[in-house]
């Protein structure tokens, strides 16, 4: 959906670049088909190659009957007792529905939904400011529907504060409303089927009012460990976040028990993180290895209307681990080639990299902020992984021209006071 | 026309009937784009080609027949015939498959891909 909402702002650049184009229409009927029909692909994937490799594949909710066994119940009502000598458990989590909230179950949705829907959710609310609430308002408005979204305090909680302001600054620009500081109360249906949403202005302490089409939920996500009956193997949880504990090779309370991904604690939420953990995991159940899962320097990108990508340390994170005086930050703003023809606005396109301060300075964090983040951050990824320095950043030469040559050109530093802005027209 | 197979009976039901004809049996799924602008060629060629089955098994619908046949993507067209000459031998041999509860129906030719003038060219080659 991102590219789809990518797409719709490159048909409005192509006239500049000599495309005769008539104003184009959007079809939200088309594009929910075709993303269900590709996940639909996947999940047959997923099967055959399950159905490949010979794993016996059983379709059933379970639940622990003790640490060696657990207890299904299939679609039909059947139950199936199955034991094992290692468990590992990777049920996930799910979005939080904020129920505290008058009529937020009844009438609000969250991400699980919004891919399903059958028509436009229209005049939009989304609640939240994780990277789940700002990538769907992003597509949104880049759809051209009219989205709002709900803050409470900071947006990206986590991630590097200066690139996640830079991000909704440039969401702004491109049209998306940003309630600041606000909290929903609650929700009710209109006579005329619209929702009426009331919330308080944390900052004036007053109340305000607005309608809506669609409210999504992204107020966070919670583990799915409910409906597992963990007491009965004995598999402790941390018991506010409801996430299991483990240790650095992925074991729980119970030697043989294992969880991996968003249901364990403390791990990056991410879903490349938790396929290399199992499949380490795997092979050291298997005796084939003793290598353990690193959890640092894990890459990410928030695809927002302007993509965000990152790895390594916050600046804020890098400042507090080694001391203001020991980090060195350089950055830059710059133009992606492809904004200066179609006249776009390029003034959040912006890297930062963090660095130790002293010789041969090396890299701690890489934040870039602009088209195709993801794919400028994978391939700086592997140089932070063995460990690149400033230096070695410095002495690869650029690919022009290209938004990721950038990075190597990185010269001006925060503390110089010099002025990172792009140079020219 | 295009028989809806949904369950490995109906399929052993229906390549009996099928006695010598050739039976084409295609794999789909609703999510694939290639089987959906398959389905209308391939209802075509239910009506040209009379004296050759159709079938189809949507993946989704019926997983233990498209595991039981190892279909791993869509769409996959499988040709099935039983032998043509009849001997004692064959006829034994039918005897004993069809009364015990072993599976017959191995194909005889199978491709992926929506690809209909290679399926037409088989059929033709085939039948």
């Amino acid at each position: 959906m991102h590219q789809a909402a990518l797409l719709g702002g490159m048909i409005q650049d192509a006239p500049h670049y000599g495309w005769a184009i008539q104003p184009v229409l959007h079809d939200w009927r088309t594009m929910a088909e075709a993303v269900q029909n590709h996940v639909k692909s996947l999940n047959w994937g997923h099967r055959v190659q399950l159905q490949d490799r010979k794993v016996k594949y059983f379709n059933i909710k379970a639940g622990f009957v003790n640490e060696h066994t657990v207890c299904g119940v299939a679609k039909d009502g059947k139950e199936t007792l199955l034991s094992a000598e290692h468990i590992v458990i990777a049920t996930g989590g799910r979005p939080r529905y904020p129920t505290h909230i008058e009529g937020a179950l009844e009438y609000g949705i969250t991400s699980d939904d919004i891919f399903w829907l059958k028509e436009s959710p229209g005049k939009t609310l989304v609640v939240g400011a994780s990277y789940v609430a700002l990538e769907c308002a992003g597509f949104l408005t880049g759809l051209g529907l009219d989205t709002t979204v709900m803050i409470r305090s900071i947006p990206l909680r986590g991630f590097d504060q200066q690139m996640s302001s830079l991000v909704t600054e440039y969401m702004a620009s491109q049209g998306t409303r940003f309630l600041r500081g606000c909290t929903p109360s609650r929700v009710r249906r209109r006579p005329d089927g619209q929702l009426q949403v009331t919330w308080e202005d944390l900052t004036s302490g007053k109340e305000d009012m607005g309608t809506f089409n669609t409210v999504l939920w992204a107020t966070g996500r919670i583990p799915e460990t409910r409906s597992l009956n963990l007491e009965k193997a004995g598999v402790n949880v941390n018991p506010n976040s409801q996430k299991i504990l483990v240790d650095a090779q992925e074991t729980t309370s119970i030697p043989h028990i294992y969880a991996i991904g968003d249901v364990a604690e403390g791990r990056p939420e991410l879903t490349p993180t938790a396929i290399m953990a199992g499949k380490l995991l795997a092979q050291r159940l298997c005796g084939q290895s003793s290598d353990v899962m690193d959890y640092d320097n894990v890459p990410t990108t928030v695809f927002t209307p302007l993509e965000y990508g990152c790895v390594g340390l916050s600046e804020e994170e890098a400042v507090a681990r080694h001391g203001e005086e020991h980090v060195e930050v350089y950055h830059a703003y710059y133009k992606p080639l492809e904004f200066t023809v179609a006249e776009r606005d390029a003034s959040q396109c912006y890297i930062k990299m963090v660095c130790l301060r002293k010789p041969p300075q090396l890299v701690l964090g890489l934040h870039f902020l602009g088209p195709n983040a993801g794919e400028v951050t994978q391939g700086f990824a592997l140089g932070i992984k063995c460990g690149a320095s400033y230096v070695q950043v410095m002495r690869t030469v650029g690919i022009h021209p290209t938004c990721a040559e950038e990075v190597a050109k990185l010269r001006i530093s925060k503390r110089s006071g010099l002025d990172p802005t792009v140079t020219g027209c | 026309m295009v028989q809806i197979i949904k369950d490995v009976d109906e399929l052993k039901t229906f390549l009996k009937a099928a006695g010598c004809k050739l039976v084409v049996v295609e794999f789909s799924a609703k999510w694939c784009g290639p089987c959906q602008r398959m389905y209308p060629l391939v209802h075509a060629m239910s009506l040209q080609y009379r004296n050759v089955m159709f079938a189809n098994v949507d993946v989704d619908d019926s997983r233990e027949l498209a595991q039981t046949y190892h279909i791993k993507a869509v769409p996959t067209f499988q040709m099935f015939k039983q032998a043509q000459k009849v001997t004692l031998f064959s006829r034994l041999k039918r005897a004993i498959c069809c009364n015990g509860s072993g599976f017959m129906g191995e194909p005889i030719f199978e491709f992926c891909g929506a690809d209909a003038q290679k399926l037409e060219a088989k059929i033709q080659e085939l039948m």
